[in-house]
């Protein structure tokens, strides 16, 4: 399975990283080395073996609805890159898939 | 006018999140409250901070399943949440856990009636996920497209939000504003909503398509957004099924898009054209374990149910008839 | 001074009790080893030298008002920089939380600070724990104490090379995929990766939420045994968090071997690993029959897919766990960008560097559309085959041993540009995390082609670590493997 250079850009887009075309260029090469070795386990025949996505055999852990102390709005803001009038300020807002 | 012997076919389906009273947040202890000042309602859990975990309200799952239940669903035996996965500035993890292909309640039904007689409407599914933090646009004329920045308040997110999903069953703008009425009021003998459309704890968003009668495709999809009472509900999709009518009459043909509902001009407008490929990479939310309620905890939750309107409590364990409902799945395009 | 620096953990609670030293007394010991031999190692990100000394002075009296926390009361240690701390810098080893001061505690962290333990510092770290020399992180390379051109392993390079080097008693580190163990190994000390849920892990900035653990990291056995007694058990901000009561894992540890049964894996029987480290490991499991364990051949047939379905599943979970940093909220921002797309896409670029990048993009391709089945979905599988093999085995064993790791401490610069090689090296490790299984790495000797340390791994089932700790401390014991790095 070899990566093209359309999918880099559109995993690039859907991760949100602004690689250079360097970075792109070694990207591609470097995942397409990486999904050649986890392309033994695509031919594996797993039809009925059940995921695991967790070790742990747990179920219904819940917490009780309590309401605990929240942080300040200083707090809260304290590590924010930009903010004003007690909230965090992001530059305009546009979508983008 | 009667759609029923029209030569058009409207078909309508209804997404509606619903905010939950609880006490406090879906994952986290920070009180759920309308009131206070920006961010004076957020922790670390709930700012997405490195290295904190969610930990699910009981209440709120409690919440989920009376509204499943109420809504005739089948509760599941085994349940996860997932993790949706896109980039917003007002989603503190740039996911949102929500749930995907294991929905805690499925396959139900809410019967309503009004002029155009009786009619069943399938529930798909109701699940539980976490609500946003709210933007304020700034600049220009306050709404997203022309603002320069925005500032964000995560008092809001986190709250737990449930999302109910109708089969596209209902056939008008009529029978869609008296689904949302009945919902309404479902919702509020339950106790589990403050369901103010006009605040948001209830907010309805509906597909609407129009087909000639016999057509086997439904018409081009037209996603309805920002109806904020269940009169502008009504008013919004007359409007919107008689725009989709008119223009398969002058034989212009329907794009599949999101459109606005303005309450001052009663019409809709396009928000969206661009149909977006969404891809958001739903995974099992390996921060969090199974859902897997007990009969017992089913049926205690059953038991407590209060006395509804328009329905006896038998009403509620009224099965609905097998391979009628279809499972849609959350879309991965 | 020279006793302060090299004694256990276990050894200076020992001593403080017996009120031959002071809590005062161990971290000024400690602080000034730090100045001496940090500069050549670069095993701290932050030192908190006033705190420790604040901390101590607390100790000390609490110590004499009869009112220490806990036996370890003025013990001084050290967390690796994935450890949330309150008040201290955190930076995960990556430029994008440059600054970051968190509001909030780990859990391990409010634990050990419950305990009395005064903290040394933050301990460098592959950004976001991944990668396998410590040569991934944003601030520099940390060096193995034994090799100062030689890589100390990773991604917890910096808490094991503070602990080897005499800069801190003991430390906690985490491990997805053999982050501790590794180390440990490479370093000459003793890493041990709890069973997966064992301790919280709220505060322990998440790599791969399925498989992260915290452990510690030690120069003896009794010392891991008793910092993992400190802050094992359940946790109410953790809901993968085993709730059991926790046993006191010094308890019998000195119990012995004697008709145990441990296996030897038939797949890594071989070629593979080093001939020096074959050589040490060969006779480690001679000394393991000499001690009464009976050796049994274990079969593994899934093994070999383990760091296919171990370099898709950690990526994917990564790509969404660090989704979060997006210059909003805290940590970096790029400068300049105008809309939220550009800022948020230029600040990671920036922000990460290139093995976190090439995971992101690893993980978010196999979770997008089209490719979840064949890629995540496929790893999933694996892991429940591997974690049936493992179940197969405890059949008919107690424990596993195998290598810690193919080859003793490599070169730095040797293997960075070819992640593939240098994930091939978590090969004895990964499949333990897959199944969140408990493992500890012993140290089992120099190894003659090039004396550097080589590790042992013990393996055993989930919530097993007593039978795990009674082999490693019967193991360490008659080994008595006391080198110590010539720094």
């Amino acid at each position: 399975m070899s990566l093209d250079r359309a999918a880099v850009d559109h995993v690039a887009r859907l991760a949100r990283l602004d690689l250079t075309d360097a970075e792109r260029e070694r990207m591609q090469k470097e995942l397409t080395d990486i999904l050649a070795h986890a392309e033994k386990i695509q031919n594996l025949d797993l039809g009925p073996v059940p995921p695991t996505s967790h070790a742990l055999a747990l179920s219904n852990v819940l917490r009780p609805d309590e309401a605990r102390p929240s942080l300040s709005p200083e707090e809260a803001l304290a590590n924010a890159p930009d903010a004003q009038d007690g909230r965090f300020r992001v530059p305009r807002i546009i979508e983008d898939a | 006018m009667n759609v029923r012997e029209d030569v058009y076919e409207t078909t309508v389906g209804l997404e509606i999140h619903v905010e939950l009273a609880t006490n406090s947040k879906m994952f986290c202890g920070c009180e759920v409250s309308f009131a206070g000042e920006p961010n004076s309602r957020t922790c670390p859990v709930c700012l997405g901070m490195p290295g904190t975990l969610p930990v699910p309200n009981a209440t709120a799952i409690d919440y989920t399943m009376r509204i499943g239940l109420a809504l005739n669903c089948r509760i599941a035996e085994y349940s996860l949440f997932h993790r949706k996965n896109y980039f917003y500035p007002d989603m503190p993890k740039n996911y949102q856990i929500s749930q995907y292909d294991a929905p805690l309640c499925e396959r139900g039904h809410l019967d309503i009636s009004g002029d155009f007689g009786s009619t069943r409407v399938g529930i798909t599914r109701v699940h539980l996920e976490e609500d946003t933090g709210k933007s304020v646009h700034l600049g220009g004329s306050g709404r997203i497209a022309d603002s320069d920045h925005s500032l964000e308040d995560f008092n809001r997110a986190g709250t737990p939000l449930v999302e109910i999903v109708s089969e596209p069953d209902i056939r008008s703008a009529e029978e869609a504003r008296v689904f949302v009425a009945e919902l309404r009021s479902l919702l509020e003998s339950l106790g589990v909503s403050d369901v103010r459309m006009e605040e948001g704890s209830m907010r309805v968003d509906a597909n609407v398509s129009v087909r000639r009668r016999g057509e086997k495709e439904f018409g081009a999809k037209v996603e309805v957004k920002n109806m904020n009472s269940i009169r502008s509900v009504g008013r919004a999709l007359e409007y919107e099924e008689r725009r989709q009518r008119e223009a398969l009459d002058a034989g212009t043909a329907l794009v599949q898009e999101t459109r606005h509902f303005d309450e001052k001009t009663g019409t809709t407008s396009s928000l969206r054209t661009k149909e977006f490929a969404f891809d958001y990479r739903y995974f099992p939310e390996p921060d969090l374990v199974p859902l897997a309620p007990s009969t017992q905890w089913v049926e205690q939750t059953r038991a407590a149910l209060p006395e509804l309107p328009g329905g006896s409590p038998g009403a509620l364990r009224h099965r609905i008839r097998p391979g009628r409902s279809r499972h849609r799945r959350a879309h991965r395009v | 001074m020279d006793d302060l620096i090299w004694a256990s953990a276990t050894e200076l609670a020992e001593a403080l009790k017996e009120h031959e030293v002071s809590a005062v007394e161990i971290a000024e010991a400690l602080i000034a080893r730090a100045d001496e031999v940090d500069p050549k190692i670069h095993a701290y990100l932050e030192r908190t030298d006033d705190r420790a000394r604040r901390d101590a002075r607390a100790s000390d009296a609490r110590r004499a008002a009869g009112e220490a926390h806990s036996a370890f009361d003025g013990v001084p240690l050290a967390y690796k920089d994935i450890f949330v701390t309150r008040g201290v810098t955190t930076t995960c080893g990556s430029k994008i939380l440059e600054g970051f001061v968190p509001p909030y505690d780990a859990t391990v962290v409010a634990r050990c600070e419950g305990a009395g333990l005064p903290m040394l510092g933050k301990l460098n770290m592959d950004e976001f724990a991944m990668g396998s020399s410590t040569e991934n992180s944003a601030f520099g390379a940390t060096r193995n104490p034994w090799d100062l051109d030689a890589v100390p392993g990773g991604s917890s390079g910096g808490s094991v090379a503070a602990v080897a080097a005499g800069a801190a008693p003991w430390a906690w580190g985490t491990d997805t995929g053999g982050s501790i163990r590794q180390p440990a190994s490479l370093c000459g000390l003793v890493g041990m990766k709890p069973t997966y849920g064992l301790v919280s892990r709220y505060g322990m900035i998440a790599f791969a939420s399925s498989l992260d653990q915290a452990g510690p990291i030690t120069r003896t056995v009794e010392d891991a045994a008793a910092l993992l007694n400190l802050a094992a058990g359940g946790d109410e901000m953790d809901s993968t968090c085993l709730k059991e009561p926790v046993p006191n894992y010094l308890e019998g540890i000195d119990g012995g071997i004697d008709g145990m049964r441990i296996g030897v894996v038939t797949e890594f029987q071989g070629e593979g690993s080093q001939p020096g480290v074959r050589a040490r490991v060969d006779e480690s499991l001679r000394r393991l029959e000499k001690l009464g364990a009976q050796l049994e051949e274990v079969s593994m047939p899934s093994f070999e897919h383990g760091i296919s379905a171990y370099y898709l599943i950690a990526p994917a979970e990564c790509s969404s766990n660090l989704a979060r940093y997006d210059g909003v909220r805290y940590g970096r921002r790029a400068a300049g960008a105008d809309d939220i797309v550009s800022m948020t896409s230029r600040t990671r670029a920036e922000g990460f560097g290139r093995e976190v990048k090439r995971r992101i993009m690893l993980g978010t391709y196999a979770l997008s559309a089209g490719y979840y089945d064949a890629y995540y979905g496929k790893a999933q599988k694996v892991r429940t085959l591997i974690t049936r093999d493992f179940e197969r085995a405890y059949e008919r064993v107690d424990l596993i041993v195998t290598p810690t790791s193919p080859t003793t401490a490599f070169k730095l610069g040797e293997r960075t540009d070819d992640p593939l090689a240098m994930y091939l090296s978590d090969v004895f490790t990964v499949p333990v995390n897959l199944a969140g299984n408990a493992a500890i790495s012993v140290p089992c000797g120099l190894s003659p082609d090039d004396g550097l340390p080589v590790g042992l791994q013990i393996i055993a089932r989930s919530l097993d670590e007593k039978t795990m700790f009674r082999a490693a401390y019967a193991f360490e014991q008659d080994l008595g493997f006391d080198e110590r790095p010539q720094l």
